[in-house]
């Protein structure tokens, strides 16, 4: 279908209302979920708030369940009471955003099961000037992402039109995005029968974060890291992702997804992307997924012949976490005594190119372990000649490398371990950490992920979302360690205790090569 | 919350008696007896700054309202500020001391920003701006907040020399076109290394958003931004005023800097301007509201007139505590399109220029577009 051309208002030049979008209607499927509750319609109204939605942009909240609109209202107003506490919230601008909510019910397995909605949706065309620009926000299981294709094509709301940045309508789907490499591409298909790649907006919350969106600018826009940011000066890299949440509840989903479908194929292989990418030619949106595909491209598949020595799973057991007892993993709610889901991955990755040829990239991510902390550790090769080594006295490991480290969560920021000299007439020296952290640099509250990255989609950039040849490369190269767990070959689960740092398996994975996870 | 709210009291008497270094000094010790009471309140203290914000006022008596605008600026922007009141009027002398402003962040750090005051009584601009400069933190970025009317102040050209971004408020005497010249000047002298910002074109966002979407296709098309034929601007303003205020020249410099307006010399008269769009010839018109509420110079309305008979008038209307701008079509069927311009304190307004660091390009061409128009009005 042939584009319009959109003609630009020179008014709006300069504004910082530019940031504020087209106007539209987003469409919530799902809408009587959790995330809806806890996350979507909280981060839609702090960006009502911060006059950052379109003007006439409206919310259609559509699900199973029979509501008036009224009653979603209600329901969404004391969900923001209870998840986001730290939202400023006004009864007068509750009002306001509220008086362009709606809601409902539709069943999206059946034909037809979109009932009102298209009829809703051209009424709010006229009443609130939305220009019949749609963004369909899929959040209900991923199970029914297929189907609610269908039922956007056969109601005719999936007809293509331009739009500033990205055609209308668009759509956003939740990750996972598959749950293999074949069912990933089998979606992705389903997916573009309806929608243009560039309409399709996949969200990984991680890449919504101000830190993560800060790799870039740190790498970038600071003369001083890139030069050193090769394997000339770089001996490894640790990317750790520690919870000390459990499931919550959550069994019967993470019996079926499991660690490495959970965390490692899209957060964590992001944050290796963001970390290895090559500066991309401009800021623009493909530019950057250019780089990060092509970082996926350069991963070297895992030697599942040697699997153990590149790939660790474990599985918590009960434990104490900050004083309380808490159950092992078998133990949860909707999940197997027998279950063999790993709660813990560690991986070591390599990325054949020019720049990291022989650098390793570790990777580990769990639940339950002593703290919850996610990070990037960049850990230098040491000075070559041991001038102080008296200074340090016996101690080997004191004689440490400089370690740059991106802390995502909780506490944002960036620190450089170096050595210093101790006060004193005798050369004693110290590591210390030069700290910067966002909470005291800026007074400001940072938006939440999805504010971030629904403003985003509603502005049409799509620089923060996967794109699908990133999708596809990640399960490349995770789809075949799948695989492999289920031989009978294969090494198997590891237990660890919660609380702990993981099973002494992953220990090992650094320890071969005579190098330690950083004690968090 | 602030740790050190009593001033310490450092330094009183002539200019060769002030040594900068006891100021540091000073500053270092307050740092020593905030991180000893450490333990007598919650978290830690981290002492921030990101940039130097120097303060000119020439305000008596404004260090009172002053300090909860610092107070409600420094937690969302921690930073060195350095006040100083200027007073020309009284007897020569230099005080000074120190001062840390401290927020809890997130329940757990007490942010600390230092404020260092000085009271400059009969001074020489060099003799201010000698004290400030050594003051001010290397490497980063300094803020000159300029509270004071005229900005061919001698002390302005001092201060500027340090200077990365100058904020001034040209409400404050919101019938003196001079300010708007004077501005407009300063950006052509020192295009390539001073920013300028001015918070009573800040007021304007909402305005300019308003009108910007009211020509997005509803109720207006774009297209209808080459169709205009007529402006009529009211402005709040007392019996015995002009109705051409520096809020509204603003406006009017905007708009005709993004559409490509070029003023008339000879059809401007003092409360209208002429102009030309392509081969039409219009007048953007100034109205006096002598009965609103409003603060003096603030723009009520804009009315909008078209080739084709319609109107646009897009009207500023308290609703509770904040003020909506709305847009009316009201030739056709009615629409509207409707926008909060919430009522921005000074705080909110200086911070918000606090989060640009750079050039505000639009507004220094609405600046240099509107101090023409001071030159012509006759």
């Amino acid at each position: 279908m042939s584009q319009s051309q959109v003609v630009v208002n020179p008014l709006q030049e300069g504004l910082r209302s530019e940031r504020a979008g087209e106007p539209c209607a987003m469409v919530i499927l799902g809408a009587h979920g959790d995330l809806t509750k806890r996350k979507l319609l909280p981060a839609l109204y702090a960006l009502f708030t911060q006059d950052l939605l379109p003007p006439g942009f409206c919310v259609v909240g559509l699900s199973r369940t029979q509501m008036t609109d009224e009653q979603f209202r209600t329901s969404m107003e004391e969900s923001i009471h209870k998840y986001a506490s730290d939202l400023k919230f006004d009864n007068e601008s509750w009002e306001r955003f509220a008086s362009c909510v709606y809601y409902r019910s539709a069943n999206f397995g059946s034909p037809g099961g979109f009932g009102e909605l298209p009829a809703l949706l051209s009424e709010l065309e006229t009443k609130h000037g939305t220009r019949g620009n749609n963004v369909f926000y899929c959040s209900t299981s991923p199970s029914l992402y297929m189907s609610i294709v269908d039922r956007i094509s056969e109601s005719g709301l999936g007809t293509r039109k331009a739009g500033t940045n990205a055609p209308w309508p668009r759509i956003i789907v939740e990750k996972p995005f598959g749950t293999n490499l074949e069912t990933a591409l089998e979606l992705d298909e389903h997916i573009h029968s309806a929608f243009a790649e560039s309409q399709v907006f996949r969200i990984d919350h991680y890449l919504g974060k101000e830190t993560v969106q800060n790799i870039m600018v740190l790498r970038f826009a600071n003369a001083i890291f890139e030069p050193l940011w090769n394997r000339n000066h770089i001996d490894h890299i640790q990317i750790t992702n520690a919870e000390t949440l459990g499931v919550e509840g959550r069994g019967s989903y993470y019996e079926e997804a499991g660690n490495m479908r959970d965390m490692i194929q899209n957060h964590m292989l992001q944050l290796v992307a963001l970390t290895a990418m090559e500066p991309p030619i401009s800021m623009d949106a493909e530019a950057t997924r250019d780089e990060k595909a092509k970082v996926m491209r350069a991963m070297r598949p895992v030697d599942l012949n040697n699997i153990d020595k590149y790939v660790v799973r474990g599985q918590y057991t009960k434990g104490w976490i900050n004083g309380q007892e808490v159950p092992g993993y078998r133990e949860e709610k909707d999940v197997s005594p027998t279950s063999t889901t790993e709660t813990f991955t560690a991986l070591k990755l390599y990325i054949d190119n020019w720049r990291w040829a022989g650098v390793p990239f570790y990777v580990r991510s769990g639940k339950r372990l002593a703290k919850s902390v996610t990070e990037i550790a960049i850990e230098f090769k040491k000075a070559p000649l041991k001038l102080f080594a008296q200074s340090f006295g016996e101690d080997e490991d004191a004689f440490g490398p400089n370690v740059l480290v991106l802390n995502i969560q909780p506490d944002e920021g960036i620190s450089l371990k170096f050595a210093t000299k101790q006060p004193g007439p005798v050369t004693r020296l110290r590591w210390l950490s030069m700290d910067f952290k966002y909470g005291t640099a800026f007074g400001v509250r940072s938006p939440s992920a999805y504010e971030r990255l629904v403003h985003d989609c509603i502005m049409g950039d799509s620089t923060l979302f996967a794109r699908t040849d990133f999708v596809e490369s990640s399960w490349k190269l995770i789809s075949p360690i799948l695989d492999k767990w289920q031989d009978p070959d294969c090494p198997p689960l590891d237990e660890y205790p919660s609380g702990s740092w993981g099973p002494e398996s992953s220990d090992r994975l650094l320890g071969a090569e005579g190098r330690k996870w950083r004690l968090l | 919350m602030t740790v050190s709210q009593e001033p310490r009291e450092f330094l009183s008497g002539k200019l060769a008696q002030v040594d900068v270094g006891r100021i540091e000094k000073e500053l270092r010790a307050l740092w020593q007896q905030a991180k000893n009471r450490e333990e007598g309140i919650a978290g830690d203290i981290v002492r921030a700054a990101s940039f130097t914000l120097v303060l000119f006022s020439t305000d008596e008596g404004s260090e009172d309202k002053l300090a909860v605008t610092l107070d409600e600026l420094m937690a969302v922007h921690p930073c060195r500020a350095i006040l100083t009141f200027f007073r020309q009027d009284k007897p020569h002398a230099l005080d000074a001391w120190v001062t840390a402003r401290c927020h809890l962040m997130g329940g757990k750090k007490h942010v600390c920003s230092e404020q260092i005051t000085i009271y400059a009584d009969g001074a020489l601009p060099g003799e201010l701006a000698s004290v400030v400069s050594p003051l001010v933190l290397s490497d980063l970025p300094v803020v000159l907040w300029w509270r004071s009317r005229n900005l061919d102040h001698p002390v302005m050209q001092a201060l500027t020399r340090c200077t990365r971004k100058i904020i001034f408020d040209s409400s404050y005497e919101p019938f003196s076109l001079t300010v708007l010249t004077q501005a407009a000047d300063r950006v052509i002298q020192e295009a390539d290394c001073i920013w300028l910002a001015d918070l009573n074109w800040r007021r304007l966002d909402g305005w300019r958003r308003s009108l910007a979407e009211a020509f997005d296709g509803f109720p207006m098309d774009t297209g209808y931004l080459t169709r205009i034929r007529g402006v009529k601007v009211m402005v709040a303003a007392g019996a015995d005023s002009t109705a051409m205020s520096t809020q509204g020249l603003l406006l009017t410099g905007w708009m005709a800097s993004r559409l490509e307006w070029h003023h008339e010399r000879d059809k401007t008269k003092r409360d209208a301007i002429g102009f030309r769009s392509g081969k039409t010839s219009f007048e953007v018109e100034y109205l006096a509201d002598v009965a609103s509420p409003a603060s003096s110079g603030t723009v009520e309305s804009v009315e909008i007139m078209f080739d084709d008979g319609r109107e646009l008038k897009v009207v500023l209307e308290r609703h509770g505590e904040s003020f909506l701008i709305t847009a009316h079509e009201a030739n056709t069927e009615s629409k509207e399109s409707t926008r909060v311009d919430q009522h921005f304190s000074e705080s909110i307004l200086v911070g918000q220029e606090l989060e640009l660091m750079s050039r505000d390009r639009i507004f220094e061409q609405s600046l240099l577009v509107a101090g023409e128009f001071t030159r012509l009005v006759k």
